[in-house]
């Protein structure tokens, strides 16, 4: 901590300035011919940070939601950009240059004379960069030397493209590819054979990551590929320190207006690929140098401030968001150190977690959230590769298994000679004709219902023996049931297998708990099951639509189980092969399994809806593996109403038909009425301009006819309803809505059904009426 | 023996989807605006379409048309106000108020004026001319959804979104730009509002399935109608006063006789709700609109 002090001796000084006429020298003499400089910046990152053993609370606020749909702040901006008469909205050069933001003179001091410290001291602080990773040799920096001029490649799209054909990445062009994939799965093998042993799957991703896509995709990698990079971007602020320049990090534009498209082809949010950054323009950045006290310099500076700039995608799609984006230096120094820590020890912590560590430094919460979402962007990693999580609120339930990584432990597989190896790759090691169906086999599915499973049952693998009772507690991972309320973990990486019953009908994703408690206690499941509920209480975190995609995934590749057990041999956290690689080798027929979802009929639910969709643009950079096009809005959405206002008028013509106008048709005419208008609430101000702004604003809702009426009508009647209304008295309006117009030959015991459960069931029937 | 109304002329499927507004100008053509981000000019005669003016990216909910006939205006859910040419069937300007700034419009009765009524509860006053804001009559913050000026020209009132401790109609005088009376009575959203052709009374539609009647200079409440079974979507006057027709979320038109003080026809041609109204010059015919594709044409039978 003795840095903090001497910045306070050093604070003094501050107000004196002088101008910048730093003399740039040539750096590479000075300090590169120096390698051991590298030494001493990976001992400076791994050094700090472990003594700051702020309480570890697992707390987290990881809402994807999108600043501009959701906020009032930035109503203001919208309606200034909306009259500029070329709909064109400006923005100033540096809101795309990231960060150089000084706005702590001392913490800035704070670091610069760390790394002071750390030169003068170089000579004995040469650290082993590799010092905090277990069992890894030498062979470690070769590999990420070899991996870093392959990273190197990847920035060239001609070069890499000629050596390598061009194939869809990970996304879901890919599934619409499917006859042309099968030379894939060989290519993919000899590039596994080529690449480095301690990292296939990055490898094989990387070269992929380059292909001709216009859209953006994360890349997992290594440890030490993160380690190397993370390393690199430090070293480039200490270059620019040591050289009194002020110090300059190029993140990515995660999502400024320019960075983000949208993606037609799947209706999901993405950040373009080839977005470049604006140059930094090191001339408009004052960066002032002045002898301090001490007989070091000491350096501040007062860079043009960053605010929180208004972003949003590119003109044509009028998609944008505002982010409080204010990462100072120091914070992003901070943080780089503090997940190179993270990633150096293996261990994995919350975004909540990193802003405790240093409360006084970071400020807020986003701030540690938009510099940990900015640095994967940069690195075209998925956060998880940062070992950065959040703290996952959400819950499955039904037919799907898993077997979930006990944290800790680490080394199990690799000391527990005794573990059965489940299952295989089966890419590698099971014949493909051997295992997959044929199309011909499949039957048809039955088009007067939507929910027949296609009876295939198709496992990755063979099942092996059951655990001894005594060595399930420490193999490592634990298995959960079917029909079982299982917490999502808060990676996806500690998901180790998955399986799904094979009489799987649809997939449910839930907005509220309270809706779905409701419904697995209402035996739901058992009446209309085996379904799958899936909740995430609210706007959805990141593992929920990470995992909703790997159901997703599945369900498109017809794959109903997927293990990453069994290829044991290798450290279960770098080199266990992601779902996307085993999902790759094994294209099925999709199966018959369609995913839903249920929210309420308001401008929250709506979003929620488009959250899990299209991606949110806060994750627009890793939208890839997170949005899930195939799932449709089950409902609850306004043309329900309509069909009730319908049948309400009905009743009422019926009445003023009948002879000597039936008095008691009348009433019942009122009552109804009456309970169908208590289920409709007006909208708040907030309502309107957010259904308005997804109306007008949202390129999937632009897009979408039925969705533009949906939420037209919503403004036009001024109105909204909760899916608790569903529920409310004995009989429902809205339930009786959807029967009284489409079901009035469907016979449906009524007594002793739910409302709720029979409004689900009506529209389960006719798939016509999802969105 | 009250004046019988009859259905002339229906007009099924007018537009792809729901009609939400109508306006029926002294040049006796009928133009109404859809969901289907069209605005359509219709022949009140024969019913033929004379034209289809395309531009709004939204659903179109209010239309209006000035003293001549020569122009309408349009608003769509965007905010976005349009102004037509109806002679040339083109587009004669673009206003954009910014967003959920402009729900409703209308012409002041000398043509010079549109009023819109917003989310802010604010009624501002656009130039025809120029396209520019020249006034603003403070609201009570209250969404105001629909606005209406006085034949006369002297007054502008704003029927508003109800709340416990204001008012749900305000009146403002156009002169001075001050509030000059607020009426209270409704229980919810005033949806809808006209002016009798004299500018005595004021006719409010109400989410609270009333239809009220005030003294627009005094601000009494002279009456109130109740009899439909939903909320109110649209009230009009005819232009001698005596006949006020009213349209429902029930799919009912009712027309109601201000002299006899009772409903005297219910016309249930309409099977889903019906957003629009709008009488002739004379006072003889008028016009209904709903989400139910259909444009309904009715006339006196003496006519």
């Amino acid at each position: 901590m003795n840095r903090r002090q001497k910045s306070q001796s050093s604070d003094d000084d501050r107000h004196h300035s002088i101008s910048s006429d730093l003399e740039i020298r040539d750096f590479d003499q000075i300090y590169w011919s120096d390698k051991s400089l590298e030494s001493s910046l990976s001992a400076y990152l791994g050094s700090t940070g472990s003594d700051d053993n702020v309480a570890f609370l697992e707390h987290e606020e990881d809402r994807d939601i999108d600043l501009l749909l959701y906020s009032d702040e930035v109503q203001d901006c919208d309606v200034q950009q909306r009259q500029k008469p070329d709909g064109q909205r400006s923005y100033s050069d540096e809101c795309c240059i990231s960060v150089c933001e000084f706005n702590s003179s001392k913490h800035l001091n704070s670091e610069y004379n760390s790394i002071q410290e750390m030169m003068s001291s170089r000579s004995s602080s040469i650290v082993n960069i590799f010092d905090g990773r277990e069992g890894e040799g030498s062979d470690q920096s070769e590999a990420s030397i070899e991996l870093d001029e392959i990273m190197a490649s990847d920035g060239d799209d001609d070069a890499s493209s000629e050596d390598f054909p061009l194939i869809p990445s990970s996304d879901w062009g890919f599934f619409e590819d499917i006859n042309n994939h099968t030379p894939v799965a060989d290519y993919r093998q000899d590039i596994s054979l080529l690449s480095l042993p301690s990292s296939p799957p990055s490898m094989t991703l990387s070269s992929f990551s380059s292909s001709s896509s216009p859209y953006m995709t994360t890349t997992p990698r290594s440890r030490e590929w993160v380690l190397e990079n993370l390393e690199s971007l430090a070293s480039q602020l200490l270059r620019d320190l040591s050289l009194g320049r002020a110090p300059t990090v190029e993140l990515a534009n995660r999502s400024s207006l320019e960075a983000i498209a949208y993606d037609e082809e799947n209706g999901v949010i993405r950040r373009k690929q080839d977005f470049s950054l604006f140059p930094v323009d090191r001339e408009a950045i004052e960066f002032n140098k002045e002898p301090g006290e001490d007989d070091g310099v000491t350096l501040y500076g007062e860079l043009k401030r960053n605010e929180g700039h208004v972003l949003g995608s590119s003109p044509g799609t009028g998609l944008y968001t505002k982010t409080h984006r204010w990462a100072s230096m120091p914070s992003l120094m901070r943080a780089i150190d503090l997940i190179h820590e993270n990633v150096c020890k293996n261990t994995v912590s919350s975004k909540r977690d990193l802003y405790y560590r240093d409360v006084m430094l970071f400020g807020s919460q986003p701030a540690v959230d938009n510099i940990v979402e900015d640095l994967a962007c940069t690195l075209k990693i998925p956060r998880s590769c940062l070992n950065v999580v959040a703290g996952s609120r959400s819950v499955v339930y039904g037919p799907v298994r898993m077997a979930i990584k006990v944290r800790g432990a680490k080394a199990v597989q690799e000391e527990d000679s005794t573990f059965e190896m489940l299952d295989v790759q089966v890419s590698q090691e099971v014949p493909k004709s051997q295992e997959v169906p044929k199309s011909q086999e499949v039957p048809e599915p039955n088009p007067t219902f939507p929910f027949v499973s296609q009876n295939v049952e198709f496992e990755i693998g063979v099942a092996g023996q059951e655990e001894e009772d005594g060595d399930s507690l420490s193999r490592g991972f634990s298995q959960t049931d079917y029909n079982m309320l299982v917490a999502v973990p808060a990676t996806m990486d500690d998901i180790l297998e998955i399986e799904i019953h094979h009489k799987t009908r649809f997939v449910l994703v839930i907005e509220k708990e309270a809706t779905m408690d409701n419904l697995i206690s209402l035996g739901f499941c058992e009446t209309h099951g085996p379904c799958i509920l899936l909740t995430s209480k609210g706007y959805p975190d990141r593992v929920a639509r990470q995992l909703l995609k790997l159901l997703s995934d599945m369900i498109q590749s017809g794959v109903f189980k997927l293990s990453k057990l069994g290829s044991g041999g290798v450290s279960p956290n770098d080199a266990l092969p992601s779902f996307c690689d085993l999902l790759e080798s094994t294209l099925q027929p999709p199966l018959n399994i369609p995913l839903l979802a249920l929210v309420d009929c308001d401008p929250h639910g709506i979003e929620i809806y488009l959250n899990y969709r299209c991606g949110s643009i806060r994750s627009a950079y890793d939208n890839a593996n997170l949005a899930v096009p195939t799932l449709q809005c089950l409902g609850y959405v306004p043309s329900d109403w309509n069909i009730q206002f319908k049948r309400l008028v009905a009743a009422g013509h019926k009445s003023c038909s009948a002879e000597g106008h039936d008095i008691q048709q009348d009433i019942i005419a009122e009552r109804d009425w009456d309970r169908f208008e208590r289920a409709l609430i007006p909208l708040t101000a907030r309502d309107r301009s957010k259904l308005t702004k997804l109306l007008t604003l949202h390129p999937y809702i632009r897009q979408h006819k039925e969705w533009k009426r949906q939420i037209s009508r919503m403004l036009m009647m001024n109105r909204k309803s909760e899916l608790q209304s569903l529920c409310l008295g004995e009989t429902s309006p809205c339930l009786d809505s959807v029967r009284g117009e489409k079901w009035k030959d469907v016979s449906i015991e009524q007594d002793d059904s739910h409302a709720l459960v029979l409004y689900i069931e009506c529209k389960l029937r006719d798939p016509e009426l999802w969105l | 023996m009250p004046t019988q109304f009859v259905t002339n002329l229906t007009k099924e499927d007018a537009h792809e989807d729901g009609i939400w507004s109508v306006a029926w100008s002294s040049k006796n053509t009928l133009v109404t605006g859809s969901l289907d981000n069209t605005v359509k000019v219709w022949n009140t005669e024969n019913g033929e379409l004379k034209g289809t003016l395309t531009g709004h990216q939204l659903g179109v909910n209010s239309v209006d048309t000035n003293a001549d006939g020569s122009l309408a205006v349009s608003t769509s859910l965007d905010s976005q106000i349009r102004i037509w040419d109806l002679d040339q069937l083109k587009q004669h300007k673009i206003i954009d108020a910014g967003a959920v700034q402009a729900w409703t419009a209308k012409f002041s009765p000398d043509s010079k004026h549109i009023a819109t009524g917003s989310s802010s509860g604010n009624v501002n006053q656009y130039s025809v001319e120029t396209g520019e804001k020249v006034q603003t009559f403070e609201g009570r913050g209250k969404f105001s959804m629909c606005v209406a000026y006085s034949p006369n020209g002297e007054y502008v009132a704003c029927g508003t979104e109800a709340s416990s401790d204001s008012a749900t109609v305000l009146l403002f005088d156009v002169a001075t730009g001050k509030l000059r009376n607020t009426f209270k009575g409704h229980a919810m959203t005033v949806r809808s509002l006209a002016f009798s052709d004299d500018s005595t009374k004021l006719v409010t539609g109400s989410d609270d399935k009333r239809i009220m009647i005030y003294d627009a200079v005094h601000g009494d409440t002279i009456r109130t109608l109740s009899g439909h079974s939903a909320w109110v979507l649209s009230v009009a006057v005819s232009s001698d006063g005596v006949h006020v027709a009213s349209g429902s979320s029930d799919s009912k038109v009712k027309l109601w006789d201000l002299v006899a003080d009772q409903c005297i026809d219910t016309m249930d041609g309409h099977n889903d709700q019906v957003w629009g109204l709008a009488w002739n010059k004379q006072g003889n015919k008028f016009a209904s609109v709903s989400d139910d594709k259909a444009i309904k044409f009715y006339s006196t039978t003496s006519a």
